[in-house]
């Protein structure tokens, strides 16, 4: 699969999403109208499906989206209820690729160290030494 | 981009543009992505109209009157393997039409340089 296949298949799944549940002969215009572009693109001067085709590709899709938007607003045959489901989705499609770029750029931080504490080393001087013991007395007889 | 009332904008001027110029070579039908590279040669631009934006733009235009499309016949693209297009062409409305937008943008352009001109006494 070149990248070319891969924003191709983007754009299909773009088209696929703005047009569900419209009526079958509205979608499959659209639907067929984007595939017949994809497809002139592709074979037009042979190209090789390389990166830069594939991001001029997602550049057109990309610039096109808020139209795509107001065409889906337009149509309003599907009610508000199915033009909400495709704001929700691209919403939620958002949010999940920011997530994900957030999540695998972020620089993971290390806890931050200890606070210092001073430690002062020093010998106490030594205990004093015991008092010796009392002499001992003898125990004397009294008659 | 804020339309006129029965105006054109610069995107659908220029898509007529391109149908009429194919039209005085003798080609009368043309499909979305022929006119995508039509208009990114006369704008001079590497990158080709955003989807959305062109069919957009043409699906108006038709719904004005000044384009009527079809598809073309399945036998065509299914000998050559690929899908089938979808094939517009200019209406005499729409010949109509680019007369006049071209006419309204001439007068625009007069009032211009008529207001930049310095006045001399």
């Amino acid at each position: 699969m070149t990248p070319l296949d891969g924003a191709n298949a983007i754009v299909r799944a773009w088209t696929r999403l703005y047009t569900w549940r419209l009526p079958a002969f509205t979608r499959d215009l659209r639907r067929g109208e984007i595939d017949s572009d994809l497809w002139e693109f592709e074979h037009d001067s042979e190209r090789d499906g390389g990166t830069v085709h594939a991001i001029h590709v997602l550049t057109r899709l990309v610039r096109g989206i808020p139209d795509d938007v107001s065409w889906r607003a337009a149509q309003l045959t599907v009610g508000i209820i199915g033009l909400r489901a495709v704001i929700s989705i691209a919403a939620a499609a958002v949010a999940v690729g920011l997530l994900w770029i957030y999540t695998t750029t972020r620089v993971v931080g290390l806890p931050a160290p200890a606070p210092l504490v001073r430690v002062d080393l020093y010998a106490e001087p030594p205990p004093p030494p015991p008092p010796p013991p009392p002499p001992r007395r003898s125990l004397e007889r009294t008659p | 981009m804020r339309r006129k009332p029965g105006g054109l904008v610069p995107l659908e001027i220029a898509i007529c543009t391109c149908a009429a110029n194919l039209l005085v070579r003798g080609t009368r039908e043309f499909h979305g992505y022929e006119i995508a590279k039509r208009l990114s040669d006369v704008a001079d631009h590497k990158l080709l109209t955003a989807y959305g934006t062109l069919y957009r733009a043409l699906g108006r235009l038709e719904s004005m009157g000044l384009l009527e499309s079809r598809w073309e016949d399945p036998e065509v693209p299914a000998r050559e393997n690929r899908p089938g297009r979808r094939l517009y062409s200019l209406t005499a409305a729409g010949e109509s039409a680019l007369d006049e937008a071209r006419k309204a943008e001439a007068a625009t352009s007069r009032r211009r340089v008529r207001r930049r001109k310095p006045a001399t006494a």
